[in-house]
């Protein structure tokens, strides 16, 4: 039976395009699949039809619909589709974080959330990411929300060979490590703690770590922000990459002494799952549903805590290698319940379930 | 190695708090800058109208009122090239500090973007040392087989 995927946005390196993908490729098995998107990015034409390509004569078909962020044409379209719709729920963030930097993207927020009410009738079967997301959908009165990271792939950036490059130059930058911290640059993920706390880490601590931002910047005023403070608090002692392949991604991570997340809000961290897969131990914010992703794989700071409770947590794991290598163990574990197959596979099962 | 206990210093995170919202706040003052500055140029302009609409006085004195017409008419003529003058100062003053903001912005761009190719260019040059070091390592291979047949 063909079914056909939705997503809002899609480009090379984008988590949800990545996991769409791997479902597609579940999907083919039983039929002829494709993913449309209402925002492709050029780099992904060749893997993903713009949406205008969903065809009338296709509505009869089943729809996975991959939310994320709401677009209300496609809301409008998604309502009158003859066939059976499945959500897969990805989060959408909070409106207020976007008020004041992008007003017409937090309107598309807002949007999203208020889709979720309009297509509960229609969805014959959701998932969430999350136990975190799948409290969005049940108090939209969704019922019977299965928790799935449908499409997740822990071991994705595991089996790449590293690019040795850009091994040798951070090695060459940062001869005694250097921090990492990847996610979009926007004021809600928090990149300026990660200075702050790497800055301590230097002048305080007196360990010599470099910051390595690696990220699309989404805001220039934001992204410019962090860029002029790291430049005074750091110096020479920080790099931003920009967005990365996922080779690339897998050499700086690998390579990294740490991991740090520092966002306000998570549905669910793909990067945190992939450092926890490449032994590198991770220091997070207990925030949405970050604490149920990684387990006792990575060390949780509170919500509330600032940049001096990091960065002692930084060298407290820097200067000790028990912690580090106890770390990295339990990394390696709690990656595994990400293991693609193994969670591809239920998704498979509970579909058939629904659309038999 | 137990870790030394240093104390949080008190009160540095809120300085770092302060210190990144001056950063964040910098981006976002430009335009209200520019904004301002427009305002008070029509400000001072209008100011210079009320002038000149204030100066169109009658005089009192027997045979002065052909005198303060013929002041009255150079004293607008002055003031009207003045204001024109200042119209056009205040133009070109807002432009250049719109030119001027455009510049940085420009120079800003091109900073990262040379970084970006100078980042590029040592990766470059990285892999050719790698290369090298491959082929010197290859060579010396060579040559130790070499001296071994002899």
């Amino acid at each position: 039976m063909p079914i056909h995927q939705v997503v809002v946005g899609a480009a090379v390196g984008d988590a949800i395009t990545s996991m769409a993908l791997n479902i597609r490729d579940v999907l083919c098995v039983s039929g002829e699949s494709k993913i449309f998107a209402v925002f492709p990015d050029s780099s992904v034409l060749d893997e993903v039809h713009p949406i205008h390509e969903l065809s009338d004569e296709d509505d009869s078909k089943t729809l996975i619909y991959h939310s994320s962020y709401g677009v209300r044409e496609l809301t409008a379209r998604l309502v009158c589709w003859k066939g059976d719709l499945v959500l897969q729920y990805h989060n959408v963030t909070p409106d207020h974080f976007f008020e004041d930097i992008d007003s017409e993207f937090a309107e598309g927020l807002r949007w999203g959330k208020k889709e979720l009410e309009v297509l509960r009738p229609k969805v014959v079967k959701a998932f969430a990411d999350s136990t975190f997301n799948a409290s969005d959908l049940l108090i939209r009165g969704y019922q019977d929300v299965e928790v799935l990271p449908t499409g997740v792939d822990s071991q994705k950036l595991v089996d790449l060979a590293p690019d040795i490059r850009i091994a040798n130059y951070y090695r060459h930058l940062f001869p005694n490590g250097y921090v990492i911290a990847v996610s979009q640059l926007l004021p809600h993920k928090r990149m300026e703690l990660a200075v702050a706390a790497v800055h301590q880490v230097r002048e305080l601590w007196g360990i010599d770590l470099g910051l390595v931002i690696v990220g699309i910047e989404r805001s220039g005023t934001y992204s410019g922000a962090v860029r002029a403070y790291a430049e005074r608090l750091l110096g020479g002692g920080f790099r931003m990459t920009g967005r990365l392949n996922d080779r690339q991604l897998s050499t700086l991570l690998r390579h990294a002494t740490m991991y740090l997340g520092m966002s306000e809000h998570e549905g669910l961290s793909i990067p945190l799952i992939d450092s926890m897969a490449l032994g590198v131990p991770a220091i997070v914010r207990n925030v949405g549903a970050v604490a149920e992703t990684c387990g006792d794989g990575a060390v949780l700071v509170e919500h509330s805590a600032g940049a001096s409770e990091i960065a002692k947590t930084i060298a407290d794991i820097a200067r000790d290698t028990s912690i580090r290598t106890a770390l990295i163990g339990r990394g390696f574990e709690r990656a595994k319940s990400f293991e693609k197959n193994l969670i591809l596979n239920q998704f498979s099962d509970a579909l058939s379930k629904v659309l038999k | 190695m137990e870790a030394p206990q240093v104390p949080n210093p008190i009160g540095a995170d809120a300085q770092y708090d302060l210190l990144f919202r001056s950063y964040l706040n910098s981006g976002e003052k430009t335009g209200e800058l520019l904004s301002q500055i427009e305002a008070q140029l029509t400000e001072i302009q209008s100011q210079l109208t009320r002038v000149r609409i204030a100066s169109a006085t009658t005089s009192r004195f027997p045979g002065g009122s052909i005198a303060h017409r013929l002041f009255r008419r150079l004293l607008r003529r002055h003031l009207g090239e003045s204001l024109e003058a200042v119209s056009r100062a205040n133009h070109l003053t807002v432009e250049s500090i719109r030119l001027t903001v455009k510049l940085w912005e420009d120079i800003y761009r091109h900073e990262i973007e040379m970084e970006r190719r100078t980042r590029s260019g040592m990766l470059d040059r990285l892999a050719v040392v790698d290369a090298m070091q491959i082929q010197l390592e290859l060579l010396e291979e060579d040559l130790s087989d070499l001296r071994s047949k002899d």
